[in-house]
């Protein structure tokens, strides 16, 4: 039998239309949450996480707290897709498969390119493909003109702190690294394995510059403490500052370049 | 006090002490910089500028401080609960102060209010939260007037599961970078780079050392169990009143600089009364001194053994600790000292 071509159409705008129209998301991630927003795939978002602020005020219901999973709320949602990251527990996630939930897990992104692939996935399910590929697009031509502005010849050597208490700083194969090498600078934690580091380390690789990823006061008191060691050429040269942790550990491609402009811009004035 | 048993308390302090000295000379020179010994005084005195100024002055002594301090008050806090008690298992942290301190430390991280008012907030909620289980503790303990201490460890225990219950509710209601902070806050750490902090905590443990002598009559009459010592003349409802605030505030004070560090306060006088005797003239001392080269010991292990990554001491202090007590309890001879 021939198909014809009436039938094909047909066919093409009723999947177009099912995906379109009956897509229902649950998502356990704020910072997936905060990527649908971008998309602007909020209408499809049904359940989200008591830290998803905006979604919240959109009056979508909550399905996590903190970090317990309301299994029966989720289910009764009926949700086409329930997106979260890996670190839902396993057995969470296999409750909400066992009571025949579709799960799409994320990995906790490596790197810039991998938010942006994420993006791409997260554009796939809800069907915001061509939003998708503006933002990526957008934010690629913003990382390109902030290159330009980083001179050929500094590499300065940049410690990334994330923790006081311990001292905890960024380690390659985060999409945090990302930050430093796309501002150009030099991990000094680059050799290591896990971001636990000792005051003395940080000291004796000697930052040009020490950025400080936290909220509130907690930040100007880390500041003051590197102040007393005046052998660091960061605290020499007063290079020592502040990013804001919202953006910073908020892995969607918009926020990451908002850092990274921060970042070139505070060591290349 | 026969004339033999000076000598051999002296030669005890003294090995002490330059058990002590040996700890501290061993963290200022090992680390990621390497210092030989040789040079410290030089670099000390002499080398203001330079990098290994900076290592030594800023980073490696401000450690040492704490190390001793935090190290020696817990372990004379130890001593004097499981005096008072005489119960062995007795330490601050068996006591519920640890259960108490972690979960006013994590309410305090799970509110973000040491976000918003300063981080100072942490210390000060550890300290408030040692002192109000430990007051807890003794204020359910209190019958008709008189102080049931067996009683005390029992509420401890329980305050402690209780607080434990408390953490994991507050645990399973936030985000997982709060979980990170209150863990790593509770395993314990010696880098505090705030001064006034390190000095509190080395005027209150050298103070609480000092004051804990003035109750030495006590505490050795306490070894005969509450009624005997009463019947020698010591009023033991005010000593046990006093020692016991005394251990408390001694180890909020731990908590508040260090965070919760375990098995020191259980294993150090342990082990001193089984290398010194239970005498207390000579085990508080010796056990404020190794309590404090055990800390600055366990954290030169800490700060190096993956550097320059580094390890939780907690871990440290329970893994050497642990061990050691079980080598020294397997032995026959202690064996038959401590039955």
């Amino acid at each position: 039998m021939k198909l014809k071509p009436g039938y094909i159409l047909f066919f093409v705008f009723a999947i177009l239309s099912l995906n379109t129209f009956s897509q229902r998301i649950v998502s356990l991630a704020p910072s997936l949450t905060k990527m649908l927003y971008i998309l602007e795939a909020e209408e499809k978002l049904v359940g989200c996480t008591n830290y998803c602020i905006e979604a919240i005020k959109d009056k979508k219901s909550i399905v996590i707290t903190g970090m317990e999973i309301n299994t029966e709320k989720i289910y009764t949602l009926k949700p086409d897709w329930v997106i979260t990251t890996d670190l839902t527990k396993p057995t969470d996630i296999a409750a909400l498969k066992k009571i025949g939930l579709k799960v799409k897990v994320m990995p906790s992104p490596k790197s810039y390119t991998q938010i942006c692939e994420q993006l791409t996935e997260l554009a796939r399910l809800t069907n915001k493909q061509s939003k998708a590929k503006s933002i990526i697009d957008q934010q690629q031509a913003r990382l390109d003109r902030l290159k330009s502005l980083i001179p050929k010849d500094k590499k300065p050597k940049v410690f990334y702190e994330i923790g006081a208490k311990p001292l905890f700083t960024v380690i390659p194969n985060t999409f945090m690294d990302d930050f430093i090498t796309y501002s150009g600078g030099q991990n000094i934690a680059a050799d290591l394995k896990q971001g636990t580091i000792t005051r003395e380390a940080v000291v004796l690789r000697n930052p040009d510059f020490i950025f400080i990823v936290t909220m509130g006061v907690v930040g100007d008191e880390e500041k003051a403490a590197w102040l007393k060691y005046s052998n660091i050429s960061a605290v020499k040269k007063h290079k020592i500052f502040i990013v804001d942790s919202d953006k910073a550990c908020s892995p969607d491609p918009v926020s990451f370049v908002d850092v990274v402009e921060q970042l070139i811009k505070t060591m290349y004035p | 006090m026969s004339i033999s048993k000076n000598i051999k308390w002296g030669l005890w302090i003294l090995a002490f002490l330059l058990l002590t000295i040996l700890s501290v000379l061993i963290s200022l020179s090992i680390g990621e910089l390497h210092i030989s010994l040789t040079d410290i005084p030089r670099i000390l005195f002499n080398g203001k500028g330079s990098m290994e100024y900076t290592v030594l002055r800023d980073i490696r002594l401000p450690r040492i401080y704490i190390g001793l301090s935090v190290g020696g008050a817990l372990s004379i806090a130890g001593a004097i609960l499981q005096g008072v008690y005489r119960n062995p298992l007795v330490e601050p942290y068996t006591m519920g102060i640890s259960g108490g301190a972690a979960l006013s430390v994590a309410f305090i991280i799970v509110t973000g209010l040491s976000l918003r008012v300063g981080a100072f907030l942490l210390p000060l909620a550890g300290f408030i939260g040692a002192l109000a289980t430990i007051f807890l503790v003794y204020f359910l303990s209190v019958r008709n007037g008189k102080v049931l201490t067996q009683n005390m460890v029992l509420v401890g225990v329980m305050i402690s599961f209780i607080a434990s219950s408390g953490m994991m509710l507050l645990m399973s209601y936030t985000t997982s970078d709060n979980i990170q902070s209150i863990v790593f806050w509770i395993m314990g750490s010696l880098d505090e780079p705030n001064s006034s902090l390190i000095a509190l905590g080395v005027t209150m443990s050298v103070a609480g050392l000092a004051v804990s002598y003035l109750f030495i009559h006590p505490l050795n009459a306490l070894r005969l169990g509450e009624d005997k010592a009463r019947h020698l003349g010591i009023n033991t409802d005010v000593a046990i009143k006093i020692l016991f605030i005394l251990a408390s505030l001694l180890t909020g004070m731990c908590v508040a600089v260090a965070g919760v560090i375990g098995f020191v306060g259980l294993i150090i006088p342990q082990l001193m009364r089984l290398l010194t005797g239970s005498d207390f003239r000579i085990l508080l001392i010796s056990s404020f001194l190794a309590g404090g080269s055990f800390l600055v010991f366990c954290d030169t292990v800490a700060r190096t053994i993956i550097a320059p990554n580094e390890l939780p001491i907690g871990v440290i202090t329970g893994i050497i600790g642990g061990l050691v007590f079980i080598v020294m309890l397997s032995r026959s001879s202690t064996k038959a000292k401590l039955s």
